[in-house]
């Protein structure tokens, strides 16, 4: 069965205007996020991650462009289709004078339906349970997050937007949280995932949008990303000849050479033919080794390309 | 709607907020009721021939003292009396009813403008500060709705404080009432009352209003409190320089709020309610509109960014 689209953006802008100045802080964004994936908007901070979740949760009027969240549009529908949704925002927005189990009850109650079974349940899974009686403002970064990921887990929704949840929380608290993540998406929900951490996404998004000055510079399944760039390291006796040899073949893309290594990109199917042809010319091969790109790899080559097509712009 | 106001009166319940702004205005009206029957009783244990005083006033406003006891000559009393007596009929006239319920009607809404100012725009502003709003609205909360909410329940729980206030007011001076007169006279009472009632709701709103949509307008409790304050002294500040000059300038002054709130409070608590006090009603409920509708305004285009 084809997956339909959560969330749809076309030609999304944000500019802020300030007393010297407009900042643009989102360019023509254009996402597709497929339904019941697990999907990363992944950028530096200042990037617009943070405004383009203000502008699909309906916090912020985008300045032009539209949102369509479940197939309809944002503009007239938004109440509705935000109870549709869950949202971890940055930093854990939270009333400072009540308890984590109250601050649960309050948006249960917005809703309608107070299941404290249910709250009881949430505040187990994120580790709350025995501070859920405390104020919230004498709670840590770590917990305040965790309480409002909590939150996000307390109504049933079929799209979670999470905005840095990892932020302030110790490696375990990390883990977890990953965990859940993962479990949602078991689930069939639909996650979109805002970091800046580049391994939390490679660990569990599906797809990403790589965001840059409020621009996506590159998107797509994370595996088609991370092998968009893979090459082939190859050592031989004789590096100048072994180059000289491949320069001419027409599915060979790029070759590259330090003191040791041959590195070459191709088709991953044209692998053994090299090798052969190394060795029909009698050069030879002592080691021949796939590298992947991490997530980091790319998203540091998709900036410094934007940022060099903007110079040369 | 209904479970958004539900939810803002949960949130409210938790608040120390009200408590202590409801504790402050019980004081305030109380306080005084207090105080004066201790020195009415202070003046008669020591001037036990004073009972029978009556002090009569005048059509011309002049005060008239009876059954004045015959002074002895050369005694201290001689010179004390007319003014102890005249001090003994003030007390007394603040102590039982219906005179003592306009000095509630004076100190509620009097004081209570400030107390709703600092209420209402807690109850909106302080969302802002906690980033609560957003979480709200994120959730899928329309914003009309979050709106009428909020000014509902500054609306809804600056009318339980002054009703409160003013029921214990009223408590309070019955009780005087029996103690100092042994007996209370009701006629004309319920009509004044009521309209009392309604001339100090009408002022606290025009304050709530007013705080809320400062409070929308620059997204912080605190600076809501700050203008609307700003606004209720700067304004009494210009009200009387305007008053002071003449020909237009000097007309303006019946559009000022606090003009308007000083007649309805010194009229209205005075005589009653009477066809030259519908102007400054209208004029009032003009500024309700205005401030409620641009704060929705306000609201409904903002950006709540982090």
């Amino acid at each position: 069965m084809e997956r339909g689209t959560v969330i749809r953006t076309c030609g999304l802008t944000k500019h802020f205007n300030t007393a010297r100045r407009k900042i643009l802080a989102v360019d023509n964004l254009n996402i597709e996020v497929p339904q019941g994936s697990i999907y990363g908007f992944l950028g530096p901070n200042g990037s617009g991650k943070t405004t383009t979740i203000g502008m699909l949760l309906g916090l912020i009027r985008p300045s032009a462009g539209s949102i369509e969240l479940f197939g309809q549009d944002m503009g007239r529908e938004s109440p509705k289709l935000l109870e549709r949704t869950s949202s971890v925002l940055e930093n854990s927005p939270m009333y400072p004078y009540l308890s984590g189990r109250d601050n649960l009850e309050v948006f249960a109650r917005m809703r309608g339906a107070v299941d404290h079974s249910k709250i009881d349940e949430v505040l187990d899974i994120v580790g709350l349970a025995k501070r859920a009686g405390s104020p919230s403002r004498t709670y840590s970064l770590g917990m305040r997050q965790r309480l409002s990921i909590a939150l996000a887990l307390l109504s049933d929704p079929e799209l979670v937007i999470l905005d840095e949840p990892t932020n302030g929380l110790d490696p375990s608290g990390i883990i977890d949280i990953r965990d859940i993540i993962r479990q949602l998406g078991e689930q069939g929900k639909t996650i979109f995932l805002s970091s800046h951490l580049l391994h939390e996404v490679e660990q569990v998004c599906d797809y990403v949008a790589v965001l840059n000055r409020g621009r996506v510079i590159a998107q797509g399944p994370v595996e088609e990303l991370l092998h968009r760039g893979d090459r082939l390291e190859i050592k031989v006796n004789d590096i100048n000849a072994a180059s000289l040899l491949l320069a001419d073949v027409p599915w060979i893309s790029t070759i590259e050479t330090d003191e040791e290594y041959l590195y070459i990109t191709a088709d991953e199917a044209k692998h053994p033919d090299i090798n052969e042809m190394l060795v029909r010319s009698g050069i030879k091969v002592f080691e021949m080794k796939k590298s992947s790109n991490s997530l980091e790899d790319f998203f540091l080559g998709a900036i410094e390309e934007e940022h060099q097509e903007a110079g040369n712009a | 709607m209904l479970n958004q106001l539900k939810t803002e009166f949960f949130k409210l319940g938790k608040r120390w907020l009200p408590y202590v702004l409801l504790v402050v205005m019980l004081v305030s009206v109380l306080l005084p009721i207090v105080i004066n029957y201790i020195n009415y009783n202070d003046i008669l244990s020591k001037h036990p021939e004073l009972n029978d005083v009556e002090v009569i006033i005048n059509p011309d406003g002049s005060t008239e003292i009876t059954g004045l006891p015959h002074p002895e000559p050369g005694s201290s009393f001689d010179f004390e009396s007319p003014f102890l007596a005249r001090q003994l009929d003030r007390y007394k006239q603040s102590l039982v009813l219906p005179g003592a319920m306009q000095s509630v009607f004076n100190s509620v809404p009097g004081l209570g403008m400030f107390l709703v100012i600092v209420f209402a725009a807690s109850v909106i502003g302080n969302e802002y500060g906690w980033g609560t709003v957003r979480q709200s609205i994120a959730r899928g909360k329309s914003r009309l709705a979050y709106f009428v909410a909020k000014l509902s329940t500054s609306a809804i729980g600056a009318a339980a404080g002054v009703l409160i206030a003013v029921l214990a007011g009223f408590i309070a001076t019955i009780i005087t009432s029996l103690l100092v007169e042994g007996a209370i006279v009701w006629e004309g009472f319920a009509g004044w009352f009521f309209t009392s009632l309604g001339c100090s709701f009408l002022v606290i709103a025009v304050y709530l209003t007013m705080a809320n949509f400062f409070a929308v307008a620059l997204r912080s409790a605190m600076a809501g409190m700050a203008v609307a304050a700003a606004w209720f002294i700067g304004e009494s500040i210009v009200l009387a320089l305007v008053s002071m000059s003449t020909g237009w300038l000097a007309e303006t002054s019946v559009y000022f709020i606090s003009y308007n709130t000083s007649q309805l409070l010194s009229t209205g608590f005075a005589e009653g309610f009477d066809g030259s006090l519908w102007k400054p009603v209208l004029i009032l409920l003009g500024y309700i509109a205005v401030f409620a509708a641009g704060a929705y305004r306000v609201f409904r285009r903002q950006d709540l960014a982090a």
